[in-house]
């Protein structure tokens, strides 16, 4: 290991992550007259983070054609009022502009033979509203012309280093730590603006392609003394109990169908107005009230599908379609079997906690901004809209570029904090250098089996999330302090392990907070959501002793247009049981 | 199960895998100029590298590597 003391990669704009919020942050500082600015990705820019792996539709608001109103309103609903409705507005005018932009530069979507783009009525969109459409991209081939698209312009790219952690010089963010996860090099980088894209966590847990995604952006926030916000909100998602299998959005919105094992479409009763089209928290909630009914496991069928449907699923999201044809669901051009699906705990991808942030996506910190996944998903409120995080990571992620650029601009040139850059680096060594103590994949394990478990992430008991709570503070105090690594690549494990359990903590204890049932917050010892006392924004942050401190602040609905009804109503999936015979409470 | 084969015969040395694999999984063995998989169980069978492969050289089980725990 090298100490790179005068070593300093010099930004004015440091961008951190390279999925598509971090390629449009870099695109429009440079747009907006950065001179130099930096990419850090810890894999290669374009081909890690959830965007390479996105599942090949989006929802996009067209002006020209939609009704923006129903868009409006249906995020806000969808999002239990808990939105910051000044963003959802923002972003409904600005991802179609983008979208196009990125048509332009070779970026392919499914179009019809006019020329238009293809769009079907997306999840969580019924008749009533029927502009709610998604398009259809293709991920591997959108995230490569993106790549190409920032080296182009400019862009300075640094590919496999994982960033660690912030440098603050006072309160002020002025660049960040990291190592090069192929020689083990530390590195050192210097920026008068800093744009955090780093994606949320996932927990490396069940849901495919998103086992990078550890919570470092969150976490770096936290230790750095910033606002974390949403962090009590589960992205629930299910997914194949078999196969590491992207593309149920696209699957469902061709028709795909969920039945338990007596053969019932049971979304019907859960959803009755959106059936397979429902919200992923009633999905997995759902899921879960089957399992306790005894009318487990769950099947995902595509059996009925047609050749040209087959077709279409080739051409979106090919890498899938090569995995159901090697585990024997797909024969020539038909769906020969159904697959097991569970809900899994996907942590805040896509939905929920992360970087507290403003319109300019302004964090808490100076110098620090957030997009997508870093950043809560403050437009999204209480769910994440369906398909709405790729499109979220595009406005954010060009919104913090923009105005990354005006920080930098206005500032003189910024000066490392030498103490904290040395403390850094010798904590690097020092953890790097254990060489005996505790494997970090088993802290990995424990962490997964304490946040899987259906009574902490599903329907949730205030008794079981204290037993969670109690095991996480164990793994943080007994395991995490002494992971140990044989080489820089088992060493990417251990940041793996810190990070996940710190983030795991901070989710636990914001969902015991919440006294509700909202959204995919679903407690049933508080089954009902509460809008006289839970229009509140959790929001979290490292106080100077070092634990995590949770404040409430209420939703400034005062300056928004549309106001939620302040009452008590029975969380649906709660509601849907008593109809399906299942017992809760 | 991840990556389970890089085929000698046909693997030309090229660093393509390499490049794209998101978690490091490959290195290039630089005696033989041959790619080979190191870190097996990081693979998280995404397939990029089997599609980006210009030999076809590569071939990835859809089974998962890691043991991770199911919600029941």
């Amino acid at each position: 290991m090298k100490a790179t003391r005068d070593d300093v990669v010099t930004a004015d704009v440091l961008v951190i992550g390279g999925g598509l919020a971090g390629g449009f942050a870099s695109l429009k500082a440079k747009e907006e007259g950065a001179k130099e600015v930096v990419l850090i990705d810890r894999a290669k820019m374009g081909k890690s983070g959830c965007s390479a792996f996105a599942a090949g539709v989006i929802a996009v608001c067209f002006p020209e054609e939609d009704n923006v109103e129903d868009w409006f309103k249906l995020t806000v609903e969808l999002g239990d009022y808990l939105n910051d409705q000044d963003w959802v507005i923002y972003h409904l005018n600005e991802a179609h502009k983008l979208v196009k932009e990125m048509e332009t530069w070779g970026v392919a979507f499914e179009k019809t033979k006019e020329g238009k783009f293809e769009r079907r009525l997306m999840r969580c969109a019924s008749d009533k509203e029927p502009t709610i459409k998604q398009i259809m991209f293709h991920g591997p081939q959108m995230m490569d012309t993106l790549r190409k698209k920032v080296l182009a312009r400019g862009v300075k790219v640094i590919d496999r280093v994982r960033i660690t952690d912030l440098l603050k010089n006072d309160s002020r963010v002025v660049g960040a730590v990291g190592f090069d996860t192929i020689t083990g090099e530390f590195k050192v980088f210097k920026a008068r603006a800093t744009v955090l894209a780093t994606g949320g966590t996932a927990y490396k847990s069940l849901f495919a392609s998103h086992k990078m995604l550890t919570g470092d952006g969150h976490a770096m926030v936290w230790r750095a003394g910033g606002d974390l916000m949403h962090y009590e909100r589960g992205a629930h998602h299910a997914t194949c109990a078999w196969y590491d299998l992207l593309g149920m959005n696209i699957f469902v919105s061709l028709g795909a169908k969920f039945v338990n094992v007596l053969g019932e479409e049971f979304l019907a009763d859960y959803d009755p107005v959106f059936k397979d089209h429902t919200k992923t928290y009633i999905y997995a909630g759902a899921m879960a009230m089957e399992h306790r009914a005894g009318r487990g496991p769950i099947f995902f069928d595509m059996t009925h599908f047609t050749e040209e449907e087959l077709r279409k699923l080739r051409t979106v999201i090919p890498l899938s379609v090569s995995m159901m044809e090697r585990g024997g669901i797909i024969v020539g051009d038909k769906f020969v079997k159904k697959m097991e699906w569970v809900p899994t705990n996907f942590g805040n991808i896509g939905s929920g906690g992360g970087a507290k942030i403003d319109l300019d996506c302004q964090s808490s910190l100076p110098g620090l901004f957030a997009a997508g996944d870093a950043a809560c998903g403050i437009g999204a409120g209480t769910y994440g809209f369906p398909l709405i995080a790729i499109p979220f990571a595009i406005t954010s992620g060009a919104r913090a570029g923009k105005m990354a650029v005006k920080v930098a601009s206005a500032s003189p040139d910024v000066q490392i904090n030498r103490e904290q850059q040395e403390k850094y680096y010798s904590d690097y060594v020092s953890t790097r250098g254990r060489k005996t103590g505790i494997d970090p994949e088993h802290a990995i394990i424990r962490i997964q089996e304490v946040i899987i478990r259906p009574d902490v992430f599903l329907i949730s008991r205030e008794e079981a999330i204290k037993n969670a709570l109690k095991e996480i503070e164990e793994i943080r105090a007994e395991e995490i302090p002494f992971l140990y690594s044989s080489d820089v690549q088992s060493y990417n494990l251990v940041v793996d392990a810190t990070n996940m359990a710190l983030c795991a903590e901070i989710w636990i204890r914001c969902l015991l907070t919440r006294k509700e049932s909202r959204a995919g917050v679903m407690r049933e010892d508080y089954p009902f959501r509460d809008n006289i006392n839970w229009l509140k924004w959790i929001v979290v942050n490292k106080g100077i002793d070092d634990r995590i401190h949770i404040t409430l602040q209420d939703v400034p609905l005062e300056r928004f247009r549309l106001q939620p009804v302040r009452n008590l109503t029975l969380h649906p999936i709660f509601e849907a049981a008593k109809r399906r015979g299942v017992q809760w409470g | 199960m991840g990556i389970r084969r890089i085929d000698p015969e046909k693997c030309t040395g090229c660093n393509t895998c390499i490049e794209n694999c998101p978690m490091n999984v490959i290195i290039l063995d630089e005696t033989k100029n041959k790619a080979e998989i190191k870190y097996l169980r990081d693979c998280q069978s995404c397939f990029l590298c089997e599609a980006e492969c210009p030999a076809g050289a590569i071939y990835v089980s859809p089974h998962r590597e890691r043991r991770i725990p199911l919600p029941w």
